[in-house]
C-alpha cells in the first residue's frame, strides 16, 4: 500500500495512537507497508523544489481559475473503467494542470482558504509535495495543529477499500498498549456471536482485558526475529477466512488459559450490545454503539433506542468510547431519539461551515448550504425512508468517551447541547474533530482536505482540542459535567462495576465523581510506550469502514 | 444515457401535463428490481448501485445509498438519494427527490400506492 501523508505531525500522531492505544481487529491484515510518498513541512511552507521550466497554464498570485478548468486533465490518462464500473473522465493535460486544479479547488473549497500560502504550481514537481501545502499550518489553542487531517491516496485503494467485503477475523477487537517486545496486546471487546465471543466451559473464549501471550507457540510479547514476527502478523490478521489458530491469553484476574479460534469473514456491529441497568430510581439504558460509518448502523441503533423506550429508561448511558464517527445523518436521528420533539422541531442538529468565500452555498457538491436537521424518520440507509424513530424525550445524557471518540460521536455530543440536553461526559478527552470533507479524485489520486466545520445550532462548533470532564485535569478542551475516568479493561462493557459504566451510575445518583478518577485518567494519559522499541512491531493493519478510529486523521503508518 | 430517457419521459409530460401520482411496482421480481437498479443507476450517474431497504411493490419511494463512507470519513454528510414510484398517464416513473426529474421506468408496471 502507498499512501501520501503530507502532515508530519499527523504522521507523528497516527503512529502514537497506534503504539498507544489504536484499536485493531484480530482480523485480516490486508495489505503490506509502505510509508509516506511524501515528506511535506510541519512548520509552515518550506523553500519549493526545483522544477523544470514548463509551458501550460501561468500562475498569477491570488488569481485563480475555476477548477473546473483543469479538472479531470491529466498528465496519465486512465482508459477503461474502475472497479466499480464507472468510466473514468480523464482527459489528455499535463501534470501542471493536474497542479492547477489542486491549487484551483483547494481555494474554492479548503475551509481555511485565506490561511493557504499562494505557490506556483510549476515550482513543484510532485502533486502530492503541493497538496502538502496547501493547508493550514496554524495551530490550536492547544498547540495541535489546527489541521492534521489533509492527506491524500491512490483512488485505486480509496476503491478496493470501498468495495472490499468483509475481512476475515476472530471477532476480537485488540488494544496495541506496545507493538513492540515487550509486546502488550489487550481485547478491548469482542463481537456478539464471533468465535472470539463463542463460550466454552462457561466462558467466553476471549474476555475483554485478555492479554494475548503465545499465538501458535511463539511469544507474542517477546519475539523478536522477523520470522517470528510474521509468523505472528500472518496468525493474527488471518488472510482469510477458516484459519484456525491457538491463543494462550492472560485474562484481567490473572488466570492463563489456551483457546483456538478459527477465522470468519465477519462484518463488527454498529451496536456491540445493550442492557437496561435497575437502579432505585429507575431504569437505566446502556449502548454500546461503535461506529456511525455502515448503513446498518442506522437499523441497529433504532432497534437499541426502541428497546430502551419499550423499557421505559429514565437515563440513557452512550457508550461511544470507541466510536469513531461516520454518517452524520445516524448521529443526528441518534440525538432527536435521545432529545425527542420538543426540544428538536425546527432546530438544527448541525450546520456545515464552509469557507467565508462560500457565502450561504456548498461549494464543493453545489446548491444551497442546508442545515442537518434532527432526523425524525428512518433516512433509508437500512431504516425504510419516513418511518417514525422512537424517542426517549430525556433532557440529559451520559455519554462515555475515550480519545477514540470522535468525529460524528462528537457531533451527538455538540448537537444535543445546542439544544439544552445536559451531555454529562464520563471517561477521557474526545479527540476533537468538527472537521469534515467529500473525499475527491483527480487523475488518480483521491484528496482529503478539510472543507466543512460542523456547528450546532447555536452556532458552536470549536470544541479541536476536544470535550474533557469538568474535573479533568487538560489544560485545554471544552469542559462539560462529568468525571474524568481511565478506561477500565478488567470488567465487560456493560458490567455495572465496569469504571466509566460505574462512574456514569455514581454521577447519577449523587452528582460526585470517583476519588481517584482524575490520576488514573492523568496516568493513562501518560502512558507512551514508544521509548520501549527492541524489536520488530507487530504490523497494524488498515482499519476498514466498521474499525477503529473513522477520525480522519491522517492514517497510520504502516 | 439517462438525459435520453429524461426527454423521452419528459415529452408527454409536457403534452398532457398530468399530475404524477405515487405508484408501487406491481411486482418486485428479481428481473424487475434489475431493471430499477438499472434506471437508478442511471438516474444517479453511477454504473453500481446498492438499493437501500424497502419493497418498491409496497412503498412508493425507493433510495439509493450512497458510496459507502471510507475510514477516514469520521463527519460523512453523505445521504441516500431518494426517488418516488409516480404513475403518469398510465406510465410508470421515478422521481428524483433532489430535483424532481422524471426517470421513465420502461417496461415496468405500477399500480397507485394505497
Amino acid at each position: 500500500m502507498q499512501r501520501s501523508v503530507v502532515s508530519r505531525s499527523a504522521k507523528a500522531a497516527a503512529i502514537c495512537a497506534v503504539a498507544i492505544g489504536a484499536a485493531v481487529w484480530l482480523g485480516a491484515c490486508g495489505g503490506g507497508g509502505g510509508g509516506p510518498s511524501a515528506t511535506p513541512p510541519s512548520q509552515g511552507p518550506a523553500p519549493p523544489p526545483t522544477a523544470p521550466p514548463s509551458s501550460g497554464p501561468s500562475w498569477t498570485s491570488g488569481a485563480f481559475q475555476p477548477a473546473s478548468t483543469f479538472k479531470d486533465r491529466c498528465e496519465v490518462v486512465r482508459s477503461g473503467r474502475d472497479i466499480e464500473g464507472n468510466a473514468f473522465p480523464d482527459r489528455a493535460g499535463s501534470a501542471l494542470e493536474d497542479r492547477f486544479w489542486l491549487r484551483s479547488w483547494t481555494n474554492e473549497t479548503y475551509l481555511w482558504n485565506t490561511e493557504v500560502t499562494d505557490r506556483n504550481p510549476a515550482d513543484f514537481v510532485n502533486r502530492r509535495d503541493y497538496f502538502a501545502i496547501l493547508r493550514s499550518f496554524a495551530r490550536t489553542a492547544s498547540g495541535k495543529e489546527k489541521d492534521d487531517f489533509h492527506f491524500s491516496e491512490p483512488t485505486t485503494e480509496t476503491l478496493i477499500r470501498r468495495t472490499a467485503a468483509p475481512r476475515a477475523s476472530y471477532g476480537a477487537n485488540l488494544l496495541s498498549l506496545s507493538a513492540t517486545p515487550p509486546r502488550d496486546f489487550r481485547v478491548r471487546y469482542t463481537e456478539p456471536g464471533s468465535p472470539a465471543a463463542t463460550v466454552a466451559n462457561g466462558q467466553p473464549n476471549l474476555e475483554r482485558g485478555s492479554r494475548i501471550l503465545r499465538i501458535n507457540g511463539v511469544d507474542f510479547v517477546n519475539a523478536s526475529s522477523r520470522a517470528d514476527v510474521d509468523q505472528l502478523n500472518a496468525a493474527l490478521f488471518p488472510a482469510a477466512a477458516g484459519v484456525t489458530t491457538t491463543f494462550t491469553v492472560q485474562d484481567a484476574d490473572g488466570a492463563q488459559r489456551t483457546v483456538t479460534l478459527t477465522s470468519v469473514n465477519l462484518s463488527p456491529k454498529p451496536v456491540n450490545r445493550t442492557s437496561i441497568i435497575s437502579t432505585s430510581s429507575g431504569n437505566v439504558g446502556y449502548i454500546v454503539f461503535n461506529t456511525f460509518s455502515p448503513f446498518v448502523s442506522e437499523r441497529e441503533i433504532v432497534d437499541a433506542m426502541t428497546q430502551m423506550r419499550a423499557t421505559g429508561v429514565n437515563d440513557l448511558v452512550l457508550d461511544l468510547r470507541y466510536n469513531g464517527g461516520g454518517l452524520l445523518a445516524v448521529a443526528s436521528q441518534l440525538s432527536y431519539m435521545v432529545a425527542g420533539d420538543t426540544r428538536t422541531r425546527n432546530q438544527a442538529f448541525e450546520r456545515l461551515q464552509f469557507n467565508a468565500a462560500a457565502g450561504n452555498r456548498n461549494p464543493v457538491i453545489g446548491g444551497v448550504n442546508q442545515p442537518i436537521p434532527f432526523y425524525t424518520t428512518g433516512q433509508g440507509f437500512s431504516v425504510p425512508n419516513g418511518t417514525s424513530l422512537p424517542a426517549l424525550n430525556l433532557p440529559r445524557v451520559f455519554v462515555l468517551t475515550t480519545a477514540s471518540t470522535c468525529s460524528a460521536s462528537e457531533a451527538v455530543i455538540n448537537g444535543l447541547r445546542g439544544v439544552g440536553v445536559e451531555v454529562i461526559l464520563i471517561g477521557n478527552t474526545t479527540c476533537g474533530k468538527p472537521f469534515g470533507f467529500y473525499p475527491q479524485d483527480n487523475c488518480g489520486e483521491t484528496y482529503y482536505t478539510i472543507q466543512f466545520q460542523g456547528v450546532n445550532t447555536l452556532g458552536f462548533g470549536d470544541y479541536a482540542d476536544g470535550f474533557i470532564p469538568n474535573n479533568s485535569t487538560a489544560s485545554f478542551g471544552v469542559r462539560l459535567p462529568g468525571c474524568s475516568v481511565a478506561d477500565d479493561l478488567t470488567r465487560e462493557l456493560g458490567d455495572p462495576n465496569e469504571g466509566l459504566l460505574s462512574a456514569a451510575l455514581a454521577y447519577r445518583s449523587s452528582f460526585a465523581c470517583p476519588t481517584t478518577t482524575a490520576a488514573e485518567a492523568a496516568r493513562a494519559r501518560s502512558d507512551d510506550p514508544e521509548g520501549t522499541v527492541k524489536g520488530p512491531p507487530i504490523d497494524m493493519p488498515q482499519p476498514t469502514v466498521m474499525e477503529i478510529n473513522r477520525d480522519m486523521s491522517t492514517p497510520p503508518q504502516r | 444515457m439517462h438525459r435520453w430517457i429524461i426527454l423521452f419521459a419528459l415529452a408527454p409530460l409536457a403534452a398532457c401535463d398530468a399530475e404524477p401520482q405515487l405508484a408501487t411496482l406491481t411486482e418486485a421480481s428479481p428481473e424487475t428490481i434489475e431493471a430499477l437498479t438499472g434506471v437508478l443507476a442511471s438516474a444517479v450517474g453511477r454504473a453500481s448501485i446498492q438499493l437501500g431497504p424497502g419493497d418498491p411493490a409496497r412503498e412508493p419511494v425507493v433510495s439509493v445509498l450512497p458510496p459507502q463512507p471510507g475510514p477516514m470519513e469520521g463527519n460523512s454528510p453523505a445521504m441516500p438519494a431518494l426517488f418516488d414510484i409516480v404513475l403518469v398517464e398510465g406510465d410508470c416513473y421515478l422521481r428524483a427527490h433532489s430535483d424532481g426529474e422524471l426517470h421513465l421506468l420502461a417496461g415496468l408496471t405500477c399500480v397507485p400506492a394505497e
